[in-house]
Order: structure tokens, then sequence, then C-alpha cells
């Protein structure tokens, strides 16, 4: 039986605890695609997204049961990324001993892909990113919410806390900074 | 017929393309926006370029995560609480139970040690007066529960609330749910054995992540390098071949001059 959200958070909230197991398993990828695409940064996504379920278990007993856990959830990882912006905070890069051999390193590490596509794939999002890296936060987390997460403009004007009209307004202005953006930049993406 | 220079859709344009764009419109609207679509060129190619604009954002691909990446239950790592599993522990079972639980139990406790100490205080004209079981005959009480129970009502006029509160206590403690044989020491090497699984998992992300940037260095110095080699090629080829144009000029001033010499001659 799958259970909905709403009915593994009232089973958390009874004591089950491998009920929150599953809806970390069924949250994190989105979640951790929200930090992503809103900060930019890979280790910093995965801390505010381990963050957002830290802090959504803690929170879980003041969960309004008649509201959707999804937009709950997406709220915790949006101010989180905010406070992160607001912090500008960097994740302190391991420093390697003196003796050690940087290119060797690189050629030794075995990632979940080769290092050659990692990069192959970062030209290609690059340029989106560098686009969307030059939006107003408003106008990114709006474009974010809605293309990748597919809400709707309600449910991204609940989260932002903003009018319907104004969600409307940020998205037509941001794509529109980005059809310029992308058409000026080399190697066209759209 | 409509101006293709200018639109003049009546009402909050630019929203409603954005909604039609998202295919997030009332229907009404959309019957409306289409029908505005058929006569105005601007639009349609504003519709079109902000379509090719959502193609670009759909190639935006975050990076690849195992499963983890939102961590598990804190509980697991903050032990907040126990993990389910077979025979209860009383002491496990205790540190579960509610606050209040916890201090009408700590009350408990500590009214049961003044029955055990049979502690009598008394406020009169020589003030606070304190005396125990030892400075008195009575005689040395069971165990603390009993004592508890046994405190004669008249000397102790909370001594009914205590007992009930007790009762609800014992009552409360025995409907707790099952909590982990798992003792104090082996939860802790649970503990530190996942703080340092986090740590280590840490240090791999932030030297594959120093990896890429290397490699990314390493490829765009070897960009820049190979581009600078073909600008010198280039150059040279261009030196090359102006050279050879000028020996050939001299080669042939010479060979004229040569004639001329001949001829003269």
């Amino acid at each position: 039986m799958t259970w909905t959200d709403e009915e593994l958070v009232a089973r958390s909230i009874g004591g089950d605890h491998d009920s929150f197991n599953q809806l970390i398993l069924r949250w994190e990828r989105p979640i951790y695609a929200l930090a992503y695409r809103t900060i930019g940064r890979e280790e910093d996504a995965r801390d505010v997204c381990q963050e957002t379920f830290l802090r959504a278990f803690r929170a879980l007993p003041k969960f309004r049961r008649e509201a959707k856990f999804s937009s709950w959830i997406y709220r915790i990882a949006l101010n989180l990324c905010r406070d992160w912006a607001r912090r500008e905070r960097r994740t302190p890069v391991v420093q390697p001993a003196e003796d050690v051999d940087l290119m060797e390193m690189a050629a030794a590490v075995e990632p979940s892909e080769p290092i050659e596509n990692l990069v192959a794939r970062k030209d290609l999002t690059r340029k989106v990113e560098a686009a969307m890296a030059l939006l107003p936060e408003e106008q990114r987390t709006a474009i974010v919410l809605k293309e990748y997460h597919g809400l709707t403009f309600q449910e991204i004007a609940d989260l932002q806390g903003c009018p319907l009209s104004t969600v409307k307004t940020r998205l037509y202005q941001g794509l529109s900074v980005l059809r310029r953006e992308l058409a000026r930049s080399p190697g066209r993406v759209a | 017929m409509m101006n293709d220079a200018l639109c003049n859709y009546d009402g909050r344009r630019d929203e409603v393309l954005v909604a039609y764009l998202y295919d997030d419109i009332d229907p009404e609207e959309r019957a409306a926006f289409e029908q505005h679509l058929a006569g105005c060129v601007p639009c349609r190619a504003e519709l079109d370029a902000l379509a090719d604009v959502r193609e670009g954002l759909a190639r935006w691909a975050t990076p690849e995560v195992a499963n983890g990446v939102g961590g598990r239950t804190p509980r697991a790592v903050l032990r907040l609480v126990d993990a389910p599993q077979a025979s209860p522990g009383g002491w496990r079972r205790f540190s579960e139970a509610p606050v209040w639980l916890q201090a009408a139990a700590a009350m408990l406790a500590v009214a049961a040690s003044l029955g055990i100490a049979n502690i009598n205080l008394t406020y009169s004209n020589q003030g606070l007066v304190v005396t125990t079981g030892w400075m008195r005959s009575a005689p040395a009480p069971p165990a603390a529960e009993q004592t508890a129970r046994e405190v004669k009502p008249s000397a102790t006029p909370w001594h009914a609330d205590m007992t009930a509160l007790e009762e609800k206590l014992l009552q409360q403690m025995k409907a707790q749910p099952a909590a982990s044989p798992v003792s104090a020491s082996d939860d802790d090497e649970a503990l530190w054995k996942r703080v340092r699984a986090l740590l280590q998992e840490s240090e791999r992300r932030q030297q594959r992540e120093l990896a890429l940037r290397v490699a990314e260095v390493a490829r765009d110095a070897q960009t820049q390098r190979q581009a600078d080699l073909l600008r010198i090629d280039r150059s040279l080829g261009i030196i090359q071949s102006r050279t050879g144009v000028e020996v050939m000029r001299t080669q042939q001033q010479l060979n004229n001059l040569a004639q001329r010499v001949s001829q003269q001659r």
C-alpha cells in the first residue's frame, strides 16, 4: 500500500519513524534539485537538503494537516536557501598536503561518473546556470518552482507570499532576461 | 487587421502570455488569447522565443545523487528517539517518556526519598526545624514505593495526589511502546560509526569537487595552450609565406637586373 505524504506524516508523529524515512526517500531528490538550482553549488545544496529534513523532522508536531506536505517542505527548503544566500556561506575546500600532486589526485579519484563527462555536462549547463545567476532571487525561484517542480502559480504565490499576478510577472520578466542572455552567449542553447 | 509591430491585447498581456505558455490558464482566458494570437505576430514570436528558452532550461540537469542525500531519520544520528525493536528495557522506556512524566517521576522519587529518610519539616516559634528518621525512634521503612504509600495522609496532605500521580505514572510506563534492547554503549558506538561515515562521505565529496575543479582548470589550460599554438602556427605560416614572397620578389629583381646588365653588354 502506498501511503500519501499526509498519512506518512501522521504515522511519523504517532511514533512510526520509519514513515519519516519514507518521506525522505520520496522527497530528497526534488528538494536537492530545488536547492541546487537555487544556490548553484553542489556541496551546499546537499547540506541544505539534509538540513531541510532535519528541520522538518523537528517541526513535525507543528505540521498543520490541512496543508500539503510538499508545500511545507518546499517552504523550509526555500527559507534555508534564502538564509544561505544571505550568509554567502562557502564550503571550505579540503586542503591537500604539500606533497600531494593535485593532478594525480584528480586522476585517482573515482567519481560516480568520469570527470570528462562531468566537465562536459557542466559546459552544457554552465550557460543556463550563468544566465539564471543573473536573475533576482524571486524571479529565479519562481522559474525553478514552475519549470522543474511543476507547482501551480497559486502554489508559488503561497510559497513566496505574493499575489498571483506578481508570480506571473516574475516568470515573464525572468524568462525575458534568460531569452536575451541565452541568445547573446556563444553556442546558444535557445 | 492588427498592427504587426505592436500588440494591442487588452488586459494583463504579459501575465496571460506566461499562463498560456505554461498551460496554466482559465479556459475563457485561453480562448480569448488564442483568438488574439491568430492575428498578432509579435505575441506569436515572443511565445515561440520563450518556448525555446524553456527548452534550454530543460537541459539544466542537476548532478546525479545517490539515495541518502537527504540523510535519514535524524534520530538515528541525533538520538532523538530510539529505534523500535524487541523486548523493552526499563531505563530506555523511561527515557522515551514525555518530559512531564519524567518530572513527575522525579518528584515521586524525591518524595520517596523523603519518606525513606522520614524527614519531617516543621515551622514553629523556633523557626524551620527539619528532623529525620535517624533522630526519632521510627521503624526503618521497607521500600521506597511502599514507604510512599504508607506515609500517613494526615501528615502529608499532598499524599493522595502523589499516590494518584504514582499510579498514573506506572500505568503510563506500562503503556509505553517497546524500546530497543541496545545498550547505551552499543548506541554510542553506532552513533560514532555513523558520524565517522558522514565525515568520510563529506571529505570524499569535497575531494571530488576539488578534483573536478582541477580537471576544469587543466582542461581550460590545455584549450588555451592549443589555441596559442594554433595562433603561433598561423603567424609562422604568414611570416613564412611573406618571406617566401619577398624572396621571390628579390629573386625576380635580381633576374631583371642581370638581364639588363647582359643586354647593355
